[in-house]
């Protein structure tokens, strides 16, 4: 409800701001492409992941001075902590980095964003900065639209600095003319409210505009053109400091547990510096004028004055928190806590049931079943249907039509959750018995192990269809529609009929169901030539694309794959391992060229 | 009587191959009976079957494939019986 209301909020104020005055519209312009600049710049960061950042990543955050320094050129180089901290959220989650060296990034790219208003303070407002814009923005853009991936990723590299450039020039000058019509300066405070207002206003443009450094740039441009006092113009870098904290916990509220832990260090680290820069502010303001003065910078000079105070209180703050990261690694782990991944453990592989071999085959067959019923349900959710209405006895085929709206499902996720977890027991349970039971039980043990990869593999191409899956149902073609439904119904049909089958077997009541798995193995390939029949009658009578088409054949294929996985393995867990199966009834199964000679007569 | 005992036994012995082949031959035809009890029942309900086409198309697909393996079996009698 709430945000419902500040959009359009924002929008209306903004609005008006923009019509009364267009001095603000050129800042208010700056600011946005500045940020768009910075949306180019992480965007052609981005080509560079998957490969070179992660190696360069690897080897120079082993210790903590060597994630430190990371953090430090990193951010210099790519001018976006938020993009050193994404990417430090990434390689957390999957273990790559632990939470200590996380932290030590993130001090690092404290300080390295503080470049960031050296070079406005020092560079950016003392040439026409425009003038190196255009031609990078010309070069950029040309290198954008080239095929080749490096030249892509550079090329947005060079616009992103190009736009950055430009809206720093938009900001500069807007409150140049600014000037001339109102003066900001008789709105500064002084003393302690003024920092404090100051502070609160600086932490509120950082959260609107999600960026500390756009901040910084509007800050150091504002005090270049006296809109704002020296004094204030530090408050706010200090409320920057803190609101760019608030951006990293709003990312980090969907990330894991471990992005939530950094963005907790980057919040205490950020709040504990804001506090000490605020309390001893006077102190900081006199050591700032005696450096300056060291170094030769112009009692006059506040642009880089301010970009000096916001380094050395990041400084400070890196010296006096880096003795405690330990401690604070510790603090945050409890604090927040990980909300363990519930994953599915086996639930009759123990040790008592290995001491006997038949008990131990049973033991694999009664886990292999409870993995299947596990992957029925994973291959139901992804094809949009939900076991409980599939396994009732509810018209299947209002089902799918019921249920077109397919939401997305995180195969990999319930993968990791209800399958792996299982499955890697009865390897190892296997793996573990195999050399010790003599061979009669060694044989079972083969074939539930076989099925139970004929589970895996089912999921693997249940993966492999949603993407198809999930994009055709938005097509505007029904020909295509009704094929990706027919594959539904028949994904659905089988694991019905194979549920159905399973109650049976368990209750003895099919006596010779090997022979009834020649049903499913007939349709299976009767289903297959007739999709494929379809398919080719579409193409040729231009109702689909040979696009959809060629799509539709590979997830026809996906479906037989996953069907052929689930026959296979129901074949071994419900009848051979279930059932007392005689020799005889293995010779009156169907052979491969038995099987077609009952479909070529049936299309006779 | 204990000697025809023995002359049992040992005619057993020696002719424990055929002794297989009938055991075989039972095993298979207990089978086809299973398979003919339930081509039965899917015929019965075949002959209900009068709105669903896609219902009696596969319950005759099962009669279709039941009657290849009954096939199968009768074959594989015959020829267990010229052996």
């Amino acid at each position: 409800m709430i945000k419902k209301i500040v959009l359009p909020s924002i929008f209306l104020l903004l609005a008006y701001a923009l019509w009364i005055s267009p001095d603000f519209n050129e800042i208010a312009a700056g600011v946005a492409i500045f940020l768009f600049g910075m949306l180019t710049l992480e965007q052609g960061f981005q080509t560079f992941t998957g490969g070179t950042l992660e190696k360069i990543l690897r080897a120079s955050t082993d210790k903590l001075w060597k994630s430190l320094s990371f953090g430090v050129v990193s951010t210099t180089l790519m001018q976006s902590s938020s993009l050193v901290t994404v990417i430090t959220i990434s390689f957390l989650s999957v273990g790559i980095l632990d939470l200590a060296a996380g932290i030590g990034i993130i001090f690092g790219a404290n300080l390295g964003t503080t470049t960031g208003a050296w070079l406005i303070a020092g560079f950016g407002l003392k040439v026409k900065i425009s003038a190196y814009a255009m031609p990078m923005l010309v070069f950029g853009i040309l290198l954008v639209f080239q095929k080749n991936k490096t030249l892509k990723g550079l090329g947005a590299i060079l616009a992103g600095m190009g736009f950055l450039f430009l809206g720093i020039h938009y900001m500069k000058e807007g409150f140049e003319t600014f000037r001339e019509t109102i003066d900001l300066t008789q709105y500064a405070l002084t003393g302690i409210d003024g920092m404090l207002v100051f502070t609160l206003i600086g932490i509120a443009a950082t959260v609107i505009m999600q960026s500390s450094h756009a901040t910084m740039v509007l800050i150091i441009t504002a005090l270049a053109a006296q809109q704002i006092t020296y004094e204030n113009a530090l408050a706010l870098a200090i409320g920057s400091n803190v609101g760019t904290t608030v951006t990293a916990i709003i990312g980090a509220m969907s990330a894991s547990v471990e992005g939530k832990r950094l963005a907790g260090a980057h919040f205490l680290f950020n709040m504990v510096t804001g506090l000490i820069a605020l309390v001893m502010i006077n102190q900081f303001i006199q050591v700032v004028d005696f450096i300056a003065q060291a170094v030769q910078i112009s009692d006059t000079d506040y642009t880089l004055k301010l970009a000096l105070f916001h380094s050395l209180f990041n400084l400070v703050g890196v010296t006096l928190m880096l003795p405690f990261i330990n401690k604070m690694v510790v603090l945050l782990n409890k604090v927040l806590k990980g909300e363990s991944v519930k994953v599915d453990q086996p639930k009759y592989l123990n040790d008592s049931a290995m001491a006997f071999p038949d008990t131990l085959v049973f033991a694999v067959h009664q886990e292999t079943v409870r993995l299947y019923q596990h992957a029925s349900h994973i291959i139901l959710k992804t094809i949009g249907l939900s076991a409980s209405s599939v396994f009732s006895d509810q018209d299947l085929q209002k089902l799918i039509v019921q249920s077109r709206k397919i939401t997305p499902y995180d195969v990999d996720a319930a993968y990791e959750r209800s399958v792996k977890g299982i499955y890697s027991a009865i390897i190892a349970y296997i793996s573990h018995a195999r050399f010790t039971w003599e061979m009669k039980q060694s044989g079972g043990l083969y074939w539930l192990r076989e099925a139970s990869r004929h589970i895996v593999e089912a999921i693997k191409d249940t993966k492999h269809l949603q993407k198809n899956l999930l994009k055709m149902r938005l097509s505007p073609n029904h020909f295509v529609k009704d094929e990706y439904e027919k594959i539904r119904y028949q994904i659905a049909e089988l694991l019905r009929d194979l549920e159905k089958f399973r109650v049976q077997s368990e209750s003895n009541t099919e006596e010779i169901g090997l022979l009834s798995f020649d049903v499913f193995k007939v349709k299976l390939r009767e289903q297959d030539q007739q999709m494929n029949a379809a398919i080719d009658t579409l193409i040729r009578e231009h109702k689909i694309t040979p696009e959809s088409g060629t799509s539709l054949i590979n997830d026809s294929a996906y479906m037989y794959e996953i069907k052929k996985h689930l026959i296979d393995m129901a074949e071994t867990v419900f009848v051979i391992q279930q059932q007392k199966i005689t020799e005889s009834e293995r010779e009156l199964t169907l052979d491969d060229s038995e099987l077609t000679k009952v479909l070529q007569t049936e299309s006779t | 009587m204990k000697k025809k005992k023995l002359l049992k036994k040992l005619q057993d012995f020696f002719d424990a191959d055929q002794r297989e082949r009938e055991q075989h031959v039972e095993d298979i035809k207990c089978i086809l009976k299973k398979l003919k009890d339930k081509e039965r029942k899917i015929k019965e309900t075949l002959d209900a079957c009068t709105d669903d086409d896609e219902h009696c198309q596969a319950l005759q697909q099962e009669l279709d494939i039941i009657y290849a393996q009954r096939m199968k079996g009768v074959k594989i009698v015959k020829e267990i019986k010229e052996e």
